[in-house]
């Protein structure tokens, strides 16, 4: 595997050393025009914004140029550590975060393993097709599902048990302090695996096929060949989707909590984003929600770091940079 | 290919088969729960409004009924949103995967004096943002406020798959690349004939993600477009949604749902859903081949 | 290789289209989207001279104006009340209409990049209009009464009342539109059902929802019904906290001592949660009444689950009415008032709103357009035409007098008036008196007045200033109050609600700033009683 991936400069036959260099030169200026259109892509609509993030330091208002408005220092980041309430949606957002990666980073894995193991091919288009499905029904029917599912007077849940002879009470799952951080968990994972199987199955069938058969003259099982050889050879690819989830561990997932929030469970579910949602909303304070902005992407900054870190240092061949 | 390596291997132990019915029972329950909620979706599509009102399951229509798609149907306005939402997807997953190509081969190759340097810059945009008022000042700067553009133009690359392209390029065998510079290839030649090729799964599965973002993504219309004509499916879509799935607290202008349709929003809702999701499913296996069936061992043996 | 190919292909074409849509799409792009190149001066103000010009030359004198409005429908791009809207006013009218859940974001972006719709609606009276009055977004209308005098009349005193209004300048026109208070909604055909009077007092209510839960009110033989069907909001149990004294729609209430706080410290706010309790505990009350989507919880009455609900009669008894009702006999409603143990009754007060209102933005270039809008549309002609449609094609008075019409032709299918404009722009600069409200049948009408002769005024603080602590935490002291009131209906026992309310209330003063901002409105009520 690793000679796949690295630089070919055994393999090129050696030219004098004027023209290689004459060559490179060429072959460079090509690739520098072909980097190009990215590159003003990303200077013009990523990066001429990104004085933005300076509204966390200012007295922001409407009206004001940003640029212009006075310097406050950090007086929104004291403001926003000094709110109880902030720091419980950090902790919640902390937990409910390391528990979706926890079991939502592995399991797409694990699945395109499965999927990859299916023969019939039909049925592998199946099961491919409906597992993405859930990714095109918006949060709002989710929820609108789950009730009708759970729901302990009217749901489905009841009329199931019921068959079985259950007639008792039934828990209100979506309302029940201790069952909440489950309930977010698992819609997440159920919503999101199949989208996240896509770019696994993707750099599975670019694993050269004679590594396995191979493996197989040496008897190797499925799953030793699972082991040995698909795992090795996406690991890459795992490492670099790791990297960018680590890096979004501040954001819990705005729009599936905003749904399944109630009065009930808010304490604990509520994360950064809709906190300062519900602030931004009856607030309007430009500042605060920037200031939040910036922690969660700092944050998320120097845990790339860490883990970018840590990964070059098992493997020094992944790592995203 | 893959699957005639499957048959021959297929014949083995009695430990293998075991796992392969567990493996099959696993992926047959992820397909009930995952095919339920869309399965649902459309039956209560399906369904007369006053009947499916009690709610719960639905696993077949109750008093099947055209009625809503008979009234979606003839909305002029859907027709405009669908003519929009596709060509925004249609030429917005070219246009991002053309860019992201481009981008991300350079960034692929060890020689590529820089690469560190810009890979961490271009990494820097996905977790730091400007936030959305500059961001708004910058298109209105632009000329491309109420312009098709705005769909296209400010999402052409996604720092996220520009890396997860430029990993699947660096699993490429430089060897293929090096034999074609050799012949005298320039790099846009080795990029277009030979890697690109050779990157069917990814950039099958790129099309799918730009895809798929752009078809839901509505913000851009929210915030830039003005104009009616230019609205988006997902736009229209979430006026019907945020009518029937409001929780309590939005309840004041609830009391105003129409009383002289036969339609409750709830089923229309239901309804838009289903026909939002259609061409996805249409395009979806299309692109799906790609990453399911390995092109490199063609291409590296033949 | 045939994959291959086919994804070459499929690649090059894609990339194709791509080019070519980017050299050509340039003529494509503005001849389908004419219109709002010119309506959007806001987007390049160096070009509006000459758009606006053009488009005289299209429609006579007729000027653009772009209004922006929030609702959850969706009218088609151009449609008749729209071009009816613009002949009657001699104006082109570029809407722009967004989702509800968006217009906050949208317009404050707007507002931020200096790029404001002509007309727009501004519901945060007191901050947002503030601000935007402050930063010079707003056109000052003192002075220009004259050309829109239905609107200004309309308004009235409460023009003087807007914060942002001082000195005599007009930035906010409140639509003085009264919400609608609650009512306590219930069925009189299953109390007949089981011989039972309208309930007058707290006893005879849970006596009521009693024979509704448990003595098949509906005559079907099972026990598939509840008393009443409710959320999370307190305002869901309006007439038993006002049974105790209690406005629980969040208004701010003058104590014993002098101090003006919220609702929840009311002296018998505990006691008034008692007696929710009660009946969650007895199995009176639809037990999804937390995780319940409003439409499910609306479901509950359209399907004979519930036999009362209380909220704005507007919805049961005329909305909803008949078509909502899923049962072979439309059920029939009529409205409880119920006495608390000390004689006192009420609903939360609705007070004539001066939040909800319409600015004119200073950048606007055809402010007799705007202000010819907003007039029109605050007359009853102008409001029948954004609630009902085009008179003579979309609908017709049967007896104008008292409000009765009929839909014409296909409009009778409520989606297809709405996708023609119809009720679509209804809250555009109303009447304080709306069509809605003219269309009312005799019941609810009753019931309207009703629920405002009933609502509590007495010891209710109505402040409308900007008050700087309720600016910064208002979100963490009402989070923390929802949270204490679901809390407080979820506890083991009564004797916990003593500790649990304490706890919560504790944190409230401190860590919400309760009591910062107790002493601040205090300090205005005692400035402007």
């Amino acid at each position: 595997m690793s000679n796949l991936t690295k630089p070919p400069a055994g393999v090129v036959p050696k030219p004098s050393l004027k023209s290689r260099f004459l060559s490179t030169v060429r072959r460079d200026w090509m690739l520098y025009l072909m980097f190009l259109p990215g590159l003003v892509y990303i200077l013009v609509f990523k990066y001429a914004p990104m004085y933005g993030v300076t509204i966390a330091f200012k007295d922001f208002k409407i009206g004001m140029d940003v640029m212009n408005a006075p310097w406050v220092g950090w007086k929104h980041f004291a403001d926003l550590f000094g709110r109880t309430a902030f720091l419980r949606a950090l902790q919640n957002n902390i937990i409910i975060s390391f528990a979706k990666l926890l079991f939502g980073f592995p399991f797409p894995i694990i699945l395109s393993l499965m999927i990859n193991e299916v023969r019939s091919s039909k049925m592998k288009k199946l099961v491919q097709t409906s597992v993405i499905l859930p990714n095109f029904v918006s949060w709002v029917v989710v929820y609108g599902l789950f009730y009708a599912i759970l729901s302990p007077n009217a749901g489905a849940l009841k009329d199931v048990l019921g068959l079985f002879g259950y007639e008792g009470a039934l828990p209100n799952l979506l309302a029940s302090q201790n069952a909440a951080r489950t309930m977010i968990v698992i819609s997440h994972v159920w919503k999101g695996a199949g989208m996240g199987t896509i770019v696994y199955l993707a750099a599975i069938t670019g694993i050269d096929q004679g590594l396995y058969e191979a493996a197989s003259i040496d008897g190797a099982g499925r799953l030793k060949q699972m082991w040995h050889i698909t795992l090795p050879c996406i690991r890459t690819t795992i490492i670099v989707l790791l990297i960018f989830r680590v890096g979004e561990m501040m954001y819990a997932g705005f729009d599936q909590i905003f749904v399944f929030s109630n009065d009930a469970i808010v304490s604990k579910i509520d994360i950064i984003d809709t906190y300062v949602y519900k602030l931004g909303l009856q607030e309007r304070k430009y500042g605060i929600s920037t200031a939040a902005g910036l922690f969660q992407s700092f944050t998320g900054l120097i845990l790339v770091i860490i883990t970018n870190w840590i990964a070059k240092r098992v493997d020094p061949e992944s790592g995203l940079v | 290919m893959a699957n005639k390596r499957h048959r021959k291997l297929g014949q083995a132990t009695g430990g293998e088969l075991a796992g392969q019915i567990v493996n099959s029972a696993f992926l047959g329950l992820m397909v009930l729960i995952t095919i339920y909620p869309f399965w649902h979706v459309v039956m209560y599509s399906l369904s007369d409004s006053h009947a499916s009102m009690s709610g719960g399951i639905f696993l077949w229509p109750r008093e099947f009924s055209l009625l809503s798609y008979q009234q979606l149907l003839s909305t002029r306005q859907l027709y405009i949103c669908y003519r929009n939402s596709i060509l925004k997807t249609l030429i917005g997953t070219g246009l991002a995967l053309l860019l992201t190509a481009l981008t991300a081969y350079p960034l692929s190759l060890p020689r590529f004096k820089g690469r560190g340097f810009f890979s961490l810059m271009i990494f820097f945009t996905m977790l730091f943002n400007g936030g959305m008022i500059p961001t708004y000042l910058l298109i209105r700067d632009l000329h491309l406020l109420d312009t098709f553009w705005v769909y296209v133009l400010p999402g052409a690359m996604s720092a996220y798959n520009m890396f997860i392209l430029r990993n699947f390029f660096q699993s490429i065998p430089p060897s293929l690349e090096e034999s074609a510079l050799l012949d005298g290839a320039n790099p846009f030649q080795v990029l277009f004939h030979i890697v690109l090729p050779l990157s069917g799964p990814a950039l099958a599965a790129l099309a799918m993600f730009y895809g798929v973002a752009l078809w839901n993504g509505y913000m851009d219309n929210v915030l830039y477009v003005n104009d009616s004509n230019l609205q988006l499916l997902q736009n229209f879509l979430r006026q019907l949604i945020a009518a029937a799935g409001a929780k309590s607290g939005t309840v004041s202008e609830m009391a105003d749902v129409s009383a002289a349709s036969r339609l409750t929003e709830e089923t229309v809702k239901m309804t838009v859903i289903t026909v939002s999701v259609i061409p996805v499913l249409i395009v979806y296996p299309f692109l799906q081949k790609y990453y399911t069936k390995g092109v490199m061992v063609g291409s590296v043996k033949g | 290789m045939k994959a291959k190919r086919f994804l070459s292909i499929l690649l090059a074409a894609l990339m194709l289209i791509t080019v070519f849509a980017a050299c050509g799409g340039k003529d494509g792009g503005e001849s389908s989207s004419k219109a709002p190149e010119s309506s959007q001066a806001g987007g390049a103000p160096e070009s509006s001279g000459p758009e606006s010009s053009n488009a005289g030359e299209n429609t006579g004198d007729a000027v653009e104006v772009t209004i922006m409005m929030d609702g959850d429908n969706t009218p088609n791009a151009t449609n008749m009340v729209l071009d009816k809207l613009g002949e009657m006013t001699n104006t082109k009218i570029n809407m722009i209409y967004t989702p509800t859940d968006d217009a906050a974001t949208k317009r404050s972006t707007m507002a931020a990049s200096d790029t404001l719709p002509d007309i727009f609606r501004v519901l945060d009276v007191v901050t947002e209009a503030q601000e935007y009055a402050d930063a010079g977004l707003i056109y000052n209308l003192a002075g220009l009464e004259d050309k829109a005098p239905n609107w200004f009349k309309n308004a009235g005193d409460l023009i003087s009342q807007v914060p942002a209004n001082k000195d005599g300048a007009i930035y906010y026109v409140p639509t003085g539109q009264l919400g609608y208070a609650y009512n306590l909604n219930i069925r009189t055909d299953w109390l007949k059902n089981l011989n039972m009077e309208m309930p007058t007092n707290l006893d005879e209510l849970y006596d009521v929802y009693y024979a509704f839960t448990n003595n098949d009110p509906d005559g079907n033989g099972q026990k598939d019904t509840f008393g009443l069907a409710t959320d999370a909001d307190p305002r869901s149990f309006d007439s038993i906290f006002g049974a105790y004294g209690i406005p629980a729609n969040k208004n701010n209430i003058l104590l014993e001592d002098g101090t003006v706080s919220i609702y929840a410290k009311h002296p018998d706010y505990l006691e008034a949660i008692k007696y929710i309790r009660r009946l969650i505990n007895d199995g009176l009350v639809e037990p999804d009444w937390l995780t319940i989507p409003a439409m499910d919880k609306f479901g509950k009455m359209w399907n004979g689950v519930a036999g009362a609900m209380e909220f704005q009669c507007v919805g049961p008894t005329n909305n909803w009415m008949p078509g909502r009702y899923t049962e072979e006999v439309t059920p029939t409603f009529g409205f409880a008032t119920i006495e608390g143990p000390g004689g006192k009754k009420g609903v939360s007060p609705m007070f004539a709103n001066i939040t909800g209102g319409w600015c004119i933005a200073a950048r606007t270039e055809n402010i007799d357009a705007c202000l010819r809008i907003a007039d029109f549309c605050c007359t009853d002609d102008g409001n029948d035409l954004l609630y009902l449609g085009v008179e003579g094609e979309m609908f017709q008075w049967t007896d104008k007098e008292n409000g009765e019409y009929e839909y014409l032709g296909e409009y009778t299918d409520g989606a297809k008036q709405r996708a023609e404009g119809g009720f679509c722009y209804s809250w555009l600069c109303p009447p304080a008196v709306s069509c809605e409200m003219r269309c009312f049948n005799a019941q609810t009408r009753e019931g309207v007045d009703l629920a405002h002769n009933n609502m509590i005024t007495e010891g209710v603080v109505d402040c409308q200033d900007v008050l700087q602590t309720r600016s910064d935490y208002g979100s963490d002291m009402d989070s923390v109050i929802s949270e204490m009131y679901v809390a407080l209906l979820q506890a083991g026992s009564d004797d916990d609600l003593q500790g649990i309310y304490d706890e919560y209330m504790n944190r409230w003063e401190t860590e919400a700033h309760g009591s910062e901002w107790e002493e601040e409105i205090t300090q205005w009520y005692n400035d402007n009683k």
